[in-house]
């Protein structure tokens, strides 16, 4: 989350853009090395390069006009493009590591109202279903004959109406089932809701907390002293 | 006996919609019968079903007409959340029913959502967990489990509830026969252990026929036959119906010649047992 948070921190102005971005993706590297984990991550993050040549181009067009020199105009394009890929990895962690369900009773322990995390847990408890109904739908269109990767962009564009109408038709139907699942399990029936499994504050969560929270002051001092400035 | 569910001359009409989806309905429900309820699809079971626990009219506006009584209570006036405390519901698709993301949690989802203290939701749970053979999935994910087994958790957390009644609406839609069968035992032995009063709304009556002390036959949001099950089944064979399929052996019984109304097998032991009286 303090990746995270820095990289956010750091988007207002273009110096020390690249120069934190990059810290911040190697540092986390660096991290999941140490846990034998980095293989596993950068396979997750594959599906993520057309998104970030994406921001790429499009920076590339946004700062044309303003950009004086071509090295500057590359500059701010790798920049965004390597601020939206500590973004993508920053997030990546996150869910990778936390389970949707504690990170749901910790927003309730933040006295966030049960609807709010209940939501974030259902979402993500969604995302297989619905991936998996996709697949179903495009596999039935396919045998119709659609051809979803063929033909030029707006052919392409207009094949994937067939996927999304049928999609979005599916999700709400499931909502107003998933509404009525959730009245028959008295869903907010009492104001002061149980948790099952409680999660407790260890003394290594706490070790971990005031180190994050260390680590956020340094970044909003160096912000605030403004030591990155000019480029990188 | 006491009854459970007394539905007195219930019409529903869905916003909007041209036709009634009821259409006067008269029922009476003893405490501890297992009612199946059967008809094509669209026939009305559905809507039926969510005016006993009071998803109708409370979550779907439309014109309602006549009473329902479930357990003492009104459930067009009652809060659906305390309505569920009695009457259990269980849908159709278990994947809109599974919340949480381990089993155990799933199972004690409404059990925390009343604010229950975490030993009796432990009791309940357990309980649960026994009653429809999963403990071994506890720790699981919902995401890994097969049609079946997710049915089977969309049962226990329902169980959980402690519920007088349970209702399921087509639960075996989506798995195959041998599975579907085995369910729906372990459902009627649950009834008979627990003394509840179980209504189920199933198409393939061959697999549920055992268990049914009541059958009813909805066509076109009316009670077309009520009655004993070997009673409905002679009444579906005799007229010829054929919206609804008569378990297979009643229906080869019948076309053999047995065609008594108190004696047409509905189970293979029946079915057995008249073949043999034919050699004797």
């Amino acid at each position: 989350m303090s990746f995270l948070v820095t990289a956010l921190l750091f988007g207002e102005y273009w110096g020390g853009m690249l120069t934190v971005s990059s810290t911040i993706i190697l540092t986390q590297l660096l991290l999941l090395r140490l846990a034998k984990s980095a293989r596993y991550m950068l396979s997750t993050m594959r599906g993520a390069i057309p998104l970030v040549a994406l921001v790429f181009l499009l920076s590339l067009l946004g700062v044309l006009e303003s950009a004086s020199a071509s090295g500057e105009l590359l500059y701010k394009a790798s920049a965004s493009s390597i601020r939206f890929l500590a973004f993508l990895t920053s997030f990546n962690i996150f869910f990778l590591t936390t389970s949707p369900d504690e990170f749901g009773q910790l927003l309730l322990k933040l006295r966030i109202p049960y609807v709010y995390s209940f939501t974030f847990v259902a979402a993500v408890r969604l995302a297989p279903v619905i991936a998996d109904e996709a697949q179903e739908i495009i596999d039935a269109q396919r045998s119709r004959g659609v051809e979803f990767e063929k033909g030029n962009p707006l052919k392409r564009l207009r094949a994937l109406v067939g996927l999304f109408v049928p999609l979005l038709i599916n999700s709400l139907r499931r909502a107003y089932e998933m509404a009525e699942a959730l009245e028959v399990k008295c869903f907010g029936a009492s104001e002061r809701r149980t948790a099952y499994r409680e999660i407790r504050a260890t003394r290594r969560d706490i070790l971990a907390a005031v180190m994050i929270l260390a680590a956020l002051t340094l970044v909003l001092t160096a912000r605030s002293m403004k030591l990155f400035t000019g480029l990188p | 006996m006491n009854l459970a569910i007394e539905v007195s001359n219930l019409s529903f009409r869905y916003a909007g919609a041209g036709q009634w989806a009821l259409k006067n309905i008269s029922l009476s429900i003893e405490e501890g019968e297992f009612a199946v309820f059967t008809g094509a699809t669209g026939c009305g079971k559905s809507t039926l079903f969510k005016c006993l626990i009071g998803l109708i009219p409370q979550m779907y506006p439309g014109e309602y007409l006549g009473r329902v009584v479930v357990k003492g209570l009104d459930p067009a006036q009652t809060p659906v959340s305390r309505m569920a405390q009695r009457v259990g519901m269980v849908f159709q698709n278990p994947d809109n029913q599974l919340f949480a993301l381990t089993v155990e949690n799933d199972v004690a989802f409404a059990l925390e959502n009343l604010g229950l203290e975490r030993a009796e939701i432990e009791r309940r749970i357990s309980k649960a967990f026994r009653m429809m053979g999963i403990e071994d999935l506890r720790k699981r994910s919902p995401f890994e489990l097969s049609g079946g087994q997710k049915q089977r958790v969309a049962i226990a957390s329902i169980l959980a509830l402690e519920p007088e009644i349970l209702i399921l609406d087509e639960p075996t839609s989506s798995l195959d026969g041998a599975t579907a069968k085995k369910l729906l035992e372990e459902l009627g032995e649950i009834r008979r252990r627990e003394d509840i009063t179980v209504l189920i709304s199933e198409h393939r009556l061959d697999l549920v026929v055992r268990e049914a002390t009541r059958l009813i036959v909805i066509e076109g949001g009316q009670i077309l036959a009520d009655g004993e099950p070997r009673e409905v089944v002679h009444q579906l064979l005799k007229d010829g119906y054929e919206r609804v399929e008569p378990p297979k052996l009643s229906r080869l019984a019948w076309m053999l010649g047995f065609r008594g109304a108190n004696s047409i097998p509905v189970t293979k032991e029946e079915f057995v047992e008249k073949l043999q009286g034919v050699g004797k």
